[in-house]
């Protein structure tokens, strides 16, 4: 809209801020300032070099999702179809009045992280009810879900499930200047996350958890038919195998319980997530959602810098979380899974 | 401590970008240039020193996270009176004063309120009338009240105004027209 200057309004407007300027007396208090410009200082500080929507429109980033993004359609057997009909986290284990003593879960999602490490019968599994149920009528002897229990991951996964409307807040805030003022104050989105979740910090803490149980088992199914190669950089699984057969035996691609998408391999995947990335899980149980979660601005800055495994081992001997996660195993990702 | 932004000096938006990146000492360039009008703004149009100042922190907080997600395409004065802006008409639904804020009818009459802390202890001659002004502008409608303060505190045109308010050129227009007139009437009666 333009201002037309012969505009008597806008005559009137300009002589009434003339006006006001004899009276302009209201001054922040000292403290005031003090606090925020803090708060600047303090935020500065744990800011990365560059912002991170300005290192993703580099030609390398965008080279760089191409390449992933064909890494991981061509690790996908043609003859595995991916299957499409899949609950969200609503798979529960069996009623324990209706399921038989140590009977298998049907999946994981809200139940408490320590769960009993029963391999289950892959009849029971994915019978006609089974959300794994392939439309080749296979059964995806592998799913993430049976494996998160294996591995006792889902407690992070869970914990990043519901620090996901935090997060959002976080991310949606931050997203568009337009929309800064419109999104829910954090505070406001930290009173109403569940229990348990009260900080970004501690989200960062179970995302870390994740990562770090990625990288400690990098091969959670191997008694499954995980293949070594999965288990190897991305760089080196690029030329992809050939269709397998979906057998105990051999390799198999897993598939996120929630979004039925192919999981990759977990050096991959964990490059992904490290890089901001979209990937489809980033470890047992925790899906495309989920990840989302990582999107959070602040995560987002610091995971970007996470490229090599080093780093990652040293941040996560700064949290305490080294000896937990076995470093040595992080040191040394080109180590053979089997 | 304030400081208005020179010819040559780096623009807002330059020194937003520049803090994104982490220069700290282009924020606080940019914190002097805002502090005063953004405050003025704040406390004036929720008429209470205390909550205005409360308001003003939780702006500068959010530009301060959202430090990342700027970019250089949007004017950052009309971002940081956006989010004043919804900032105040959030403060004014928690206080149950819907009915204020959703009046659109530019003629309807606010409660007349106090306005504390506004206005200095002794007012000296020439200082009058602008205090007249503030207090006329203390007791128009919320909508009214929002454009002029945007104008004639922060100093946004026409167009920044719109953007700010997302509302209709046409109607930010009339309300500024009708605000102007009841002003002038409410002078002409004091004096």
């Amino acid at each position: 809209m333009t201002t037309d200057p012969r505009d008597p309004l806008e005559h009137e407007l300009d002589d009434l801020a003339a006006e006001l300027q004899q009276e302009r007396g209201l001054e922040p208090a000292a403290a005031l300032d003090e606090r925020i410009l803090a708060a600047a200082r303090a935020e500065a500080a744990d800011s990365p070099n560059r912002p991170v929507a300005e290192a993703w429109r580099t030609p390398f980033a965008a080279a760089a999702s191409v390449l992933l993004c064909s890494v991981l359609y061509l690790t996908l057997p043609e003859s595995q179809p991916i299957p499409v009909s899949m609950p969200p986290m609503d798979l529960k284990w069996p009623e324990s009045s209706e399921a038989e003593p140590g009977a298998p879960p049907v999946a994981v999602a809200d139940q408490a992280p320590a769960r009993p490490s029963v391999a289950p019968p892959a009849e029971r599994r994915h019978s006609a009810e089974s959300p794994m149920q392939r439309p080749d009528g296979v059964p995806a002897q592998h799913s993430m879900g049976s494996a998160a229990a294996q591995s006792g991951t889902v407690g992070a996964a869970e914990a990043i499930r519901k620090s996901e409307p935090v997060l959002r807040a976080f991310s949606d805030r931050a997203t568009a200047p337009g929309a800064a003022a419109k999104a829910p104050a954090p505070v406001e989105a930290l009173r109403s996350a569940p229990p348990g979740v009260v900080s970004a910090t501690t989200v960062e803490q179970d995302l870390l958890h994740a990562l770090a149980s990625v990288l400690r088992d990098p091969a959670p199914n191997a008694g499954a038919g995980v293949s070594t190669q999965e288990a190897a950089p991305m760089q080196e699984a690029a030329p992809m195998q050939e269709a397998q057969p979906l057998t105990p035996s051999g390799p198999a691609p897993r598939f996120c319980p929630r979004t039925a998408e192919p999981t990759p391999a977990p050096r991959t995947l964990w490059l992904l997530v490290a890089r901001g990335h979209d990937a489809s899980g980033i470890g047992p149980g925790v899906c495309l959602p989920d990840l989302r979660a990582a999107e959070h601005a602040r995560l987002r800055a610091r995971w970007e810098h996470l490229v090599t495994e080093g780093e990652v081992a040293s941040l996560l001997r700064s949290r305490g979380l080294a000896e937990q996660y076995a470093p040595a195993r992080i040191d040394a990702p080109e180590a053979p899974a089997n | 401590m304030d400081e208005a932004a020179t010819p040559g000096a780096p623009s807002d938006e330059g020194l937003m970008l520049r803090y994104a990146a982490g220069e700290i000492a282009a924020f606080e360039t940019l914190y002097r240039r805002y502090r005063r009008l953004l405050l003025g703004y704040l406390v004036r149009q929720v008429r209470d020193r205390e909550r205005g100042e409360e308001l003003y922190q939780e702006v500068w907080a959010r530009i301060i996270r959202a430090r990342e997600a700027y970019r250089e395409t949007a004017s950052f004065r009309t971002w940081l009176f956006t989010i004043a802006h919804n900032l105040v008409k959030d403060d004014y639904r928690s206080q149950g004063r819907r009915a204020e804020l959703v009046s659109l009818d530019a003629d309807a009459v606010a409660e007349p309120e106090e306005s504390p802390d506004v206005a200095p202890e002794g007012i000296l001659p020439e200082h009058q009338r602008a205090q007249q002004l503030l207090a006329g502008i203390a007791r128009l409608p919320f909508a009214q009240r929002d454009v002029m303060l945007l104008r004639l505190e922060a100093g946004l045109g026409m167009g920044e105004i719109v953007a700010v308010t997302g509302d209709d050129p046409e109607a930010v227009k009339s309300r500024l027209r009708y605000a102007v007139q009841k002003l002038r009437q409410e002078v002409q009666d004091d004096d």
